[in-house]
């Protein structure tokens, strides 16, 4: 049981399983699907700082912080319990070029040659992990959802603006990941 | 701030609350019911199982998203695909059957 819980899940086990919590939140208690929210419901409760946007009653979101907390839960018992213990299995073609940028571990779901410790206070780490995260906030909030929003639930509904929102979303990681991150991993 | 406040009905002061919520959000709480805090915890529980399938599926890998990117392999665009594709037969039957949550309630969209 436990090894078949910990080789990697196949697209048709996980896809399903994600579109199911759709039904499962509206069901369990009238609960729309997403996750950056919680960001907002944070800035609400611990800093509203007199903006109109952070008044409203977040308590009556706290289900959505602790979906997000679930998560981190569910995180650490994969990441711990399941662990898959072989190294993962990528495409040979991103593996020699990756390998050109010096990244070569597959030991973890992120690359520990470039998010790591030391690497933070690199001009290349700086980017990859502050300022991209930055952009990833930003564009969530502007966007008013992230991709479990968005695509997940928004799609679901049959929602037009989350089509563009996920449109965007495909062309702009289209683009980061063929045209500018070739040149952030050469710096 | 007071003064302003009892002037108008708490059902407005209601729906203002929820006009704010809803704000430049897609994902918010339709329910008016009132609960203890431990109905809460079915979220938790959702929630964990929701992060061990984002795990065990490779979905918030960083190599599983450049491969995705870079057109070189299916997974993401599977999980992706048969995620909305469950997710909308859900919605759609929902609103089909009109089916009620748990507590009995009517199940809001807002589109």
């Amino acid at each position: 049981m436990i090894e078949l819980l910990s080789k990697p899940w196949p697209w048709y086990v996980a896809g399903p399983l994600i579109g199911l919590t759709v039904p499962t939140l509206l069901i369990l208690g009238n609960k729309t699907f997403g996750i950056s929210s919680s960001f907002r419901h944070i800035c609400a409760s611990c800093a509203p700082a007199g903006i109109p946007f952070f008044q409203y009653d977040w308590k009556k979101e706290v289900w959505n912080l602790l979906f997000v907390l679930g998560i981190f839960i569910g995180g650490i018992i994969a990441g711990n319990l399941f662990l898959n213990p072989e190294p993962m299995v990528i495409n040979e073609n991103l593996k020699q070029e990756l390998a050109a940028y010096g990244i070569t571990n597959y030991s973890s779901l992120v690359p520990v040659d470039l998010f790591n410790w030391d690497n933070l206070l690199t001009i290349k780490g700086f980017i990859l992990m502050v300022v991209v995260g930055f952009l990833v906030g930003f564009g969530t909030r502007y966007a008013g959802g992230c991709t479990s929003g968005h695509v997940i639930m928004g799609l679901s509904n049959l929602q037009w603006p989350s089509l563009v929102a996920t449109i965007s979303l495909m062309v702009g990681g289209f683009i980061m990941a063929n045209f500018i991150l070739p040149f952030i991993l050469k710096i | 701030m007071e003064n302003n406040l009892s002037s108008i009905t708490s059902q407005e002061l209601l729906d203002k609350d929820l006009e704010q919520r809803s704000l430049d959000a897609i994902c918010v709480n339709e329910s008016t019911l009132q609960h203890e805090w431990w109905h809460n915890i079915k979220y938790v529980i959702v929630g964990t199982l929701f992060g061990i399938v984002f795990i065990k599926a490779e979905i918030i890998s960083w190599f599983r998203i450049q491969e995705m990117f870079r057109f070189q392999s299916f997974h993401m665009y599977g999980v992706i695909g048969s995620a909305v594709l469950v997710g909308a037969i859900s919605v759609a039957l929902i609103k089909k059957f009109n089916i009620k949550t748990i507590y009995g309630e009517t199940i809001q969209f807002h589109d």
